[in-house]
């Protein structure tokens, strides 16, 4: 078909609706919750499938996409609602929010705190909590293990001095988290599954803290005693190792304070001691 | 950043589109394959997978096939978004790189779908201003995929082959063409799939096909009870699908063509038996051919 008769066909079709408009409300109606939102102005689909139905399609597809990499990044909370509840709750967040971007690894941000409210949620008081964790779980698997990525803002630490010669750092992925519940221990009963193993953790508020970080094989995670989780915030916000010591330290006798500090911080996964060999 | 050379240009052969299931084994079995496809936003916001990509690139010709460029977006396509895949391209030198007639992005939200687009004077020429700015960006060519569709807009003035072709004739990019989004989108018109086929075989030429998919779709029912169609890249090419891919074939000639099984991922075995039934294909039109050479799709700038 040459030019003139595409433009003599395209007088002889209705003129149908500007691009933008079609656009913007087609999307709107993929993301509405209510019927008259779903739909689109009479005669503007045509074809053998009917327009209900080709939109019915087009909006499995989208909430179904996005449900997905949601799923994706909070494994554990599938498994600790199932999956129609975590559908429900994805869809609903996502017609809220839906991404601004095509790729969909971090989309998320965010959810955690969407789920913390979500009707249904309240005999689950650490639900928020473990959402946040698989959050930061998501950020560090997405990162190579050699160094920090663009996903965070680049964490290079600053040696600390130990004297002797000995330098103390600490891995740039590392993470604290510090939680009323035990959310680590939590993720993994969820992930595999351990029912019985969930209900006492779940029975289990105190403070619990976490050090996360990404490693050669994967996401590193390693429990720390709450007074070294104070003094490892400390030196990762650059205060100097004897003032970290000594605001950390709490009630704690000093040679279980420095026994923990040892175990926690010095002979951890995520930290590297160079200088004379002793 | 040093822009790595090309992973190589992409064989008239049949390849597999790499899933990140697969990456360990493809890197430590090396599996004969004679080319991967991957979508590159799977590998944007992975600095693992990406690594990983890398060294299989070093022993395969790659293709890039994305899916959030919404070439049909009166919007555009999103600058970060374009701007991320230069980076990709720069990095990776694919072989041939590939998005879809359609449209994801709209007043600022991206929507995770191919949406069909009206074929218009208007959308004809908001697609050439995005593909043109497309390829500037990426200092190449691409190939833009024919669409599998379930609904048709009224006021579609184009025919689906001539549209693509027109967008292909103004702004120098490629066609590739998915034989099961031609079936898919033929059934759910409620049209001849070898009928839609010839009319893509009439409005293209030769050196304008630059890539061939094969992949399986689902069957199913809307909520009214009609047929439907889904191109999910979840089972194996279905027997029409392999007649229309040959001809396809005796139409155009030997064009690199992909297997595309995304979903419910099967085996890599499996895929390279898919892959090893379209190459029969080939080689089959190989043999019939002689020394006959078809025009190619001039990639790259």
């Amino acid at each position: 078909m040459d030019a003139e008769s595409r433009r003599s066909s395209a007088t002889a079709k209705a003129t149908g609706p500007a691009l933008g408009e079609l656009q913007a409300r087609m999307a709107a109606a993929l993301l509405a919750t209510d019927a008259a939102g779903q739909s689109l102005p009479a005669g503007w689909i045509s074809g053998r499938v009917p327009a209900a139905d080709a939109l019915h399609a087009h909006r499995n597809t989208v909430l179904g996409g996005l449900s997905h990499a949601l799923r994706q990044s909070y494994p554990a909370i599938d498994r600790l609602v199932g999956e129609a509840f975590f559908d429900r709750m994805a869809v609903a967040w996502a017609r809220t929010q839906p991404p601004a971007e095509p790729q969909l690894a971090g989309y998320g941000a965010g959810f955690a705190e969407f789920v913390a409210g979500f009707p249904g949620v309240e005999a689950l008081p650490f639900i928020a909590e473990l959402a946040r964790l698989e959050w930061q779980f998501d950020e560090l698997a997405r990162m190579r293990p050699d160094r920090g990525s663009a996903l965070q803002a680049d964490r290079s630490q600053d040696a600390i001095e130990l004297g002797g010669g000995l330098v103390l750092r600490f891995a740039a992925t590392l993470r604290v988290l510090v939680t009323r519940h035990p959310v680590a221990a939590l993720r993994e009963a969820l992930l595999q599954e351990d029912a019985p193993r969930v209900g006492t953790l779940a029975q289990s508020p105190g403070v619990h803290a976490q050090a996360l970080w990404r490693g050669p094989a994967g996401v590193c995670v390693r429990l720390l005693h709450p007074a070294a989780a104070r003094c490892l915030v400390l030196l990762q916000a650059g205060e100097a190792l004897p003032l970290a010591l000594e605001a950390s330290r709490g009630e704690l006798a000093e040679a279980a304070f420095m026994d923990l500090i040892r175990a926690d911080l010095l002979e951890a996964g995520f930290t590297t001691l160079t200088g004379p060999a002793p | 950043m040093t822009a790595l050379p090309t992973s190589g240009p992409v064989p008239a052969r049949a390849g597999i589109g790499l899933r990140l299931p697969h990456h360990a084994l493809v890197l430590e079995e090396r599996p004969a394959a004679a080319w991967f496809e991957v979508h590159p936003e799977n590998y944007m916001a992975d600095d693992d997978a990406l690594a990983q990509l890398e060294q299989v690139r070093e022993h395969y010709p790659l293709s890039l096939h994305a899916v959030g460029l919404s070439p049909g977006s009166v919007d555009g396509p999103s600058p970060a978004h374009l701007a991320r895949l230069a980076q990709l391209v720069r990095r990776l030198g694919p072989g041939l790189v590939s998005d879809h007639l359609s449209w994801s992005q709209a007043g600022g939200r991206h929507l995770p779908d191919l949406l069909p687009l009206p074929y218009t004077e208007e959308a004809l020429a908001v697609v050439c201003r995005n593909v043109a700015r497309i390829q500037d960006t990426l200092g190449r060519t691409m190939l833009v995929e024919n669409p599998s569709t379930y609904l048709e807009w009224s006021h579609s003035a184009i025919p689906e082959a001539q549209f693509l072709a027109e967008v292909a004739h103004r702004t120098g990019c490629g066609v590739l063409l998915d034989m099961n989004n031609v079936y898919v989108s033929a059934r759910n018109q409620g049209r001849a799939p070898v009928a839609a086929l010839d009319a893509w075989i009439a409005a293209l030429r030769l050196d304008q096909v630059g890539e061939l998919h094969l992949a399986g779709h689902a069957l199913t029912h809307t909520p009214s009870g009609e047929e439907l169609r889904i191109d999910d890249h979840g089972s194996p090419v279905c027997d029409d699908v392999w007649a229309l891919y040959q001809r396809a074939l005796d139409c155009f000639g030997a064009v690199p063509t992909l297997i595309e099984w995304d979903t419910r991922l099967p085996s890599f075995a499996t895929l390279q038996q898919e892959a090893a039934c379209a190459q029969r294909h080939l080689d089959a039109l190989a043999a019939a051919s002689g020394s006959w050479t078809r025009p190619v799709f001039a990639n790259g700038r």
